[in-house]
């Protein structure tokens, strides 16, 4: 065999005793703490206004000394160093990837990597796949516009370092790409969960195939909680007949968490190279009980060019109460990412958060999955509606029936009464990155 | 072996290894191609650092 068979990637690090592992933990978190206080004018200003120097922090319980980080600070960006400011570690001549956040939320981050950062960032990527079953022998397809957004960019790159043979689908429209995957009969790729389904659907329909007979041995998300949402993930591993398996990243991050082969219903934090706090969603004290929903904040401790100390991801999860099976003693997050913490919203005074709307939709065999959702204020009410597209030639009473069961199972979940809008089959968009299928007009000025 | 020797071991291979590229820079002083390649072989070792040293180097004697 010409590499070794173990289940990890690291086999010490990712079995280390947890006690082992905080103690290592804490020693990393103080040195990218200096390394980001001797470097960075932009963290230096922000923990001389706490009152705060990094010999400060010697015990755990120190750690809520450290003010947390959010997209906001980023904002002193596009000043010298040119485009990356007071949030640069490095001398510029040492950048040598350059990328940026989507701006979803607001104005884009600038994120510098290094030669060493760009290794490590690859790195991660090499043990989230090894752990999800990739060996050197597989061909992966990565149906991915390779450009300014982070994306499959290091997954491309953590295959290669795993010594997998990647194929790039680069420009190529879906189609293509699908008769590429086709001819050069590649065992695996790399998607949105959205753009994994709107894969499978073309196959079907534009080249009258059965994508589960193509081979395809294990398929990897990230960008969107799908993977993580038990409907939506049974969705793509029925049309694919495959496992599919969920990864969570972010460009100001890195590759910081995965679920493994064995699936254990949360993903992994990878706690050798990132330390990850969950903090209440209404301030920030820490959660540390399994069950109970958190902020996710993280530090990544080994990222140099830029790296992110006590980050606020506006990401929700919580602590998983149980193991794997897997064997490895970092600590699991149950379900994954649940959804951002803007989106968690109160509608109708009642806590609602749209990851549910994606669960429920998608347990509906007859639906296709395309869905949004709008909630605007009518008078001093709160209106809900959610768009959803019906397969053609669907005609009462089974029309009928179907939205009936919709809104009595959305009612069930979400407690709320949902303005439910049948949308021809294909009208609704299709995404290839982050779908954007909430619209909150009350926080978007639209009502 | 015990994780921590493991860990230790692998430790002290990686800094022969990068006193090994610090006299291939000072072999080739003023070759780009020694020196470039180099850092980039730096980067590779940075990753094999964050792996281990920080387990070594929190070792209880």
């Amino acid at each position: 065999m010409p590499y070794p068979e173990t289940e990890y990637w690291n086999p010490i690090t990712e079995t280390l005793d947890p006690d082992r592992l905080r103690e290592i933990q804490l020693a990393k978190f103080r040195r990218v703490l200096a390394w980001v206080y001797e470097r960075s004018p932009m963290y230096r200003r922000k923990y001389d206004e706490a009152g705060l120097r990094p010999e400060d922090v010697r015990t755990w319980d120190d750690l809520a000394k450290v003010p947390l980080v959010t997209k906001d600070d980023y904002r002193c960006q596009g000043t010298d160093p040119f485009p990356y400011g007071d949030t640069l570690c490095v001398p510029l001549e040492e950048v040598t990837e350059y990328h940026q956040t989507s701006g979803t939320t607001g104005t884009p981050v600038y994120q510098p990597d290094t030669w060493a950062d760009w290794e490590w960032f690859s790195e991660l990527w090499a043990t989230i796949l090894w752990a999800q079953g990739y060996r050197p022998t597989d061909r992966v397809f990565f149906p991915f516009g390779y450009h300014v957004f982070i994306a499959f960019w290091t997954a491309h790159y953590g295959a290669e370092r795993l010594g997998c043979e990647v194929v790039p689908g680069g420009v190529l429209g879906t189609r293509e790409r699908l008769l590429k995957m086709r001819e050069l009969k590649t065992n695996a790729f790399m998607a949105t969960p959205t753009y994994v389904l709107g894969m499978a659907e073309t196959a079907r329909k534009d080249l009258g195939a059965d994508p589960r007979e193509w081979g395809i041995r294990r398929i990897t998300c990230a960008g969107e909680p799908g993977a993580s949402v038990p409907t939506t993930k049974k969705r793509m591993q029925d049309a694919w007949g495959c496992p599919v398996y969920d990864h969570v990243g972010a460009t100001e991050v890195g590759a910081w968490g995965f679920e493994c082969r064995h699936q254990p219903g949360g993903q992994h934090v990878i706690e050798s190279m990132f330390l990850v706090e969950l903090l209440e969603l209404d301030s920030d004290r820490p959660v540390t009980r399994p069950g109970v929903p958190g902020r996710i904040v993280i530090t990544a401790f080994d990222r140099r060019a830029q790296p992110c100390v006590r980050f606020d991801t506006k990401d929700v999860s919580m602590w998983a109460a149980d193991g794997c099976e897997c064997g490895r003693t970092w600590r699991i997050l149950e379900g994954g990412v649940h959804g951002r913490v803007d989106h968690i919203t109160k509608v109708k005074g009642v806590l609602f958060s749209p990851v549910t709307v994606e669960e429920v939709v998608r347990s509906f065999e007859e639906l296709d999955g395309e869905f949004e959702i709008f909630v605007e204020k009518r008078g001093d009410l709160d209106h809900i509606t959610l768009k959803v597209e019906l397969p053609d030639g669907l005609a009462p009473p089974d029309r009928d029936g179907l939205l009936k069961e919709l809104a009595s199972r959305l009612r069930w979940k979400t407690q709320l009464n949902f303005d439910i809008q049948p949308q021809p089959y294909g009208s609704l968009p299709r995404y290839q990155v982050k779908a954007r299928r909430f619209h909150d007009l009350r926080k978007e000025g639209g009502a | 072996m015990a994780p921590d020797d493991r860990i230790r071991e692998v430790a002290e291979a990686l800094d022969r290894v990068a006193s090994a590229l610090r006299e291939l820079e000072r072999a080739g002083d003023g070759i780009p191609a020694v020196e470039r390649n180099v850092r980039r072989m730096e980067g590779t070792l940075w990753v094999l650092r964050a792996h281990f040293e920080p387990p070594a180097g929190t070792k209880t004697p």
